[in-house]
C-alpha cells in the first residue's frame, strides 16, 4: 500500500509546494487594519467579477481563515491552509432589514468587509457608507459572501433575509489561487474599513 | 473458519450476541455441526483520508490512514475465511489528494484492500458525474445503487443495483441507496442523475434478494444518514421500519459513530442491525454472522468497537 501512496504523496507535495505568487508583509488578522481580511475580501470580489459576477459589499469571517500569510513566497500550501473548505462563493440581494441586521452583527464582531466603511461605537454601528455613499435602507445591495455564512455560519442569519442568492460556483481556495497566479506579487490595500469611534 | 473450541469461547464472553432470525444464542451452542461464520468489514465516508490523521490533530491524532486499515483488515482475513468488505459512501472530498487527483488514489488503494463493493454517497458527485466516472476504472469492486438512474449520464451502465456473494454456504444480498441530491449537491454536478425514493427501492429489492433470490443474509449499504438531517430526507431508523426484508444497514453521511449497532424493528417486527463507523476511516466496523443449516442467524457485535484504525 505504501509503495501505491508513496508517488501520489510526493507529487502532491511537490504541488502544494509550487510557488503562486511573493508577498512583501505578513497578512495577519488584526485590528483595526486587517491585512489578511481585506486580502481575501478583495480577491474575491476581483476575481467573482472576472466570472462575470459583482458585489457591493463584501463579508468573510475572521473564524474561516484558517492560517496567516508570512512575508515572502506564497504557495498552495498556503491557500489550503488559509481555505481548507470546500466553500464556494455565492452573492447574496439584500435591503433594509436585513442590511441593518448585517450592519449590527458587524459592529460587535468587526469581521472581514471590502466595500464598506463603518465607525463602531460601544458595539453600535456608526454611519455605514458603502462605496463611499450613505447606506439606503430602500436600496437593494448586492453582498458577496461564502455558502457557508449564508447558510448560517458564525450565526449570520441575516442572510436568510436576503431576498435571492446567486451561487458563483466559484470555490473561495480556487480564487485565492487564481488571484494570487493572476497578480504574482500581492499589495494588500491597508485601508480601515470597520473602525472604533469616539 | 474458527474452530468450534474458539467458536464456543467467543461465545462465553460475549454479551452481545443475538438474533435476527429464530435461532437463539443458546441454540448456537447446542448445534451439532460447526455453523458457518460470515465477517461483515466496513467503513463509510472515508473522505479521501489516505494518510493518518496529523499529530496535532485535537481529535484523532496519529489515527487512520489508509495503510494501516490495509495491515487490520490483513488481520482479520488471516484468521476468517469468509469476510466481506464494503463502504457506504462519501469516499471523495476531504484532504488534497481528492483536489489533486480526483478519487484514483482512494479507488487504487480500495482495490488493493479488496474492496468487495461500495455504494455512493452525495460528495462522490463533487468532481460532477463526469468526475466519478472518469476515475471509475481505477476501481476494481462494484458500486452498488438503486435509487440513482444514471441512464442520461456518463455512468450509464457502470453501477449495478445489488450483488450477490456467496461464502461457503451462504449467500449474501448486497444493495445499496443514496440520499436525495437536489438541494444537497449542485445540479451541475449531479448533471442527470434521477433520483427516486431510497425507502421503496428498498422494499424492492430487499424482497426480490431474500424471496426470490433466496439469500441468507440481505446488507443494504445506505448513504442516507442515520438520522434525517433536512425534512423530508429518509433516514436510516426510517429504513428499518418500512422494510421486511433487510437483515443489516450499514449507514453513512451523518457520521454518526455507534457504540454498537442498534437494533431495530422492522415493518414485521423482526430485528434489523444498523450500523455506522464515523468517519474518515478512524474506525472499522465488523459484524460477525453465524448461519446453521437451517441458515437461520445469530450475529456477534463483540468486537464492534474494538478497531480503532491506530
Amino acid at each position: 500500500m505504501d509503495q501505491l501512496i508513496q508517488p501520489y504523496k510526493k507529487q502532491l507535495d511537490a504541488e502544494m509546494n509550487k510557488v503562486i505568487a511573493s508577498v512583501s508583509e505578513d497578512l495577519v488578522i488584526s485590528k483595526p487594519i486587517n491585512l489578511l481580511g481585506n486580502f481575501l475580501c478583495d480577491l474575491s470580489l476581483d476575481q467573482a467579477k472576472k466570472n462575470g459576477f459583482d458585489a457591493d459589499i463584501v463579508l468573510m469571517n475572521n473564524g474561516g481563515l484558517r492560517a496567516s500569510i508570512y512575508a515572502g513566497d506564497i504557495t498552495q500550501r498556503n491557500a489550503f491552509k488559509l481555505m481548507p473548505f470546500d466553500n464556494m462563493l455565492v452573492v447574496v440581494s439584500m435591503k433594509g432589514e436585513a442590511m441593518k441586521e448585517m450592519f449590527d452583527y458587524l459592529a460587535k464582531f468587526e469581521e472581514p468587509t471590502s466595500g464598506l466603511t463603518m465607525g463602531i461605537k460601544n458595539k453600535k454601528p456608526i454611519q455605514p457608507m458603502i462605496n463611499g455613499k450613505k447606506f439606503d435602507p430602500n436600496k437593494v445591495y448586492t453582498v458577496l459572501t461564502s455558502d457557508y455564512l449564508y447558510h448560517g455560519g458564525d450565526q449570520m442569519f441575516f442572510f436568510q433575509k436576503g431576498l435571492k442568492m446567486e451561487k458563483t460556483g466559484l470555490l473561495m481556495r480556487e480564487a485565492i489561487i487564481q488571484y494570487c497566479l493572476d497578480k504574482k506579487v500581492i499589495n494588500v490595500a491597508h485601508n480601515k474599513r470597520l473602525y472604533q469611534t469616539k | 473458519m474458527q474452530s468450534r473450541r474458539q467458536f464456543v469461547k467467543t461465545l462465553s464472553k460475549s454479551t452481545a450476541l443475538g438474533s435476527l432470525g429464530l435461532l437463539l444464542p443458546l441454540e448456537v451452542l447446542s448445534l451439532p455441526t460447526t455453523p458457518t461464520k460470515i465477517t461483515i468489514l466496513h467503513t463509510n465516508d472515508t473522505h479521501s483520508q489516505i494518510d493518518p490523521f496529523p499529530s496535532n490533530h485535537k481529535k484523532y491524532p496519529n489515527m487512520a490512514g489508509i495503510s494501516r486499515r490495509m495491515a487490520f483488515v490483513d488481520e482479520i482475513r488471516k484468521t476468517e475465511k469468509n469476510v466481506l468488505l464494503l463502504d457506504a459512501g462519501d469516499i471523495f472530498q476531504g484532504t488534497p489528494y481528492f483536489n489533486f487527483f480526483k478519487g484514483e488514489i482512494e479507488f487504487k488503494s480500495m482495490s488493493t484492500l479488496k474492496y468487495d463493493a461500495a455504494t455512493l454517497g452525495n460528495h462522490d458527485f463533487d468532481n460532477k458525474v463526469d468526475g466519478f466516472s472518469k476515475v471509475l476504472p481505477h476501481a476494481n469492486f462494484d458500486f452498488l445503487i438503486t435509487n440513482y438512474n444514471f441512464k442520461n449520464t456518463s455512468l450509464d451502465g457502470k453501477t449495478k443495483p445489488y450483488k450477490i456473494f456467496n461464502k461457503g454456504d451462504v449467500k449474501v444480498g448486497v444493495f445499496g441507496i443514496g440520499i436525495k441530491l437536489e438541494g444537497l449537491v449542485s445540479k451541475s454536478c449531479y448533471q442527470e442523475t434521477e433520483w427516486v425514493s431510497g425507502i421503496e427501492m428498498a422494499q424492492q429489492y430487499s424482497r426480490q434478494l431474500k424471496q426470490e433470490e433466496k439469500c441468507d443474509l440481505v446488507i443494504c449499504l445506505s448513504h442516507l444518514g442515520y438520522k434525517a438531517y433536512r425534512e423530508g430526507d429518509e433516514s436510516d431508523l426510517m429504513l428499518a421500519e418500512k422494510t421486511k426484508d433487510i437483515d443489516v444497514i450499514i449507514g453513512g453521511h451523518s457520521h454518526t459513530f455507534l457504540d454498537e449497532p442498534k437494533v431495530k424493528k422492522n415493518a414485521e417486527g423482526k430485528g434489523v442491525l444498523i450500523t455506522q463507523v464515523g468517519y474518515a476511516g478512524i474506525k472499522v466496523g465488523r459484524l460477525d454472522f453465524y448461519f446453521d443449516k437451517g441458515k437461520k442467524i445469530a450475529y456477534s457485535s463483540d468486537n464492534y468497537d474494538s478497531y480503532a484504525v491506530i
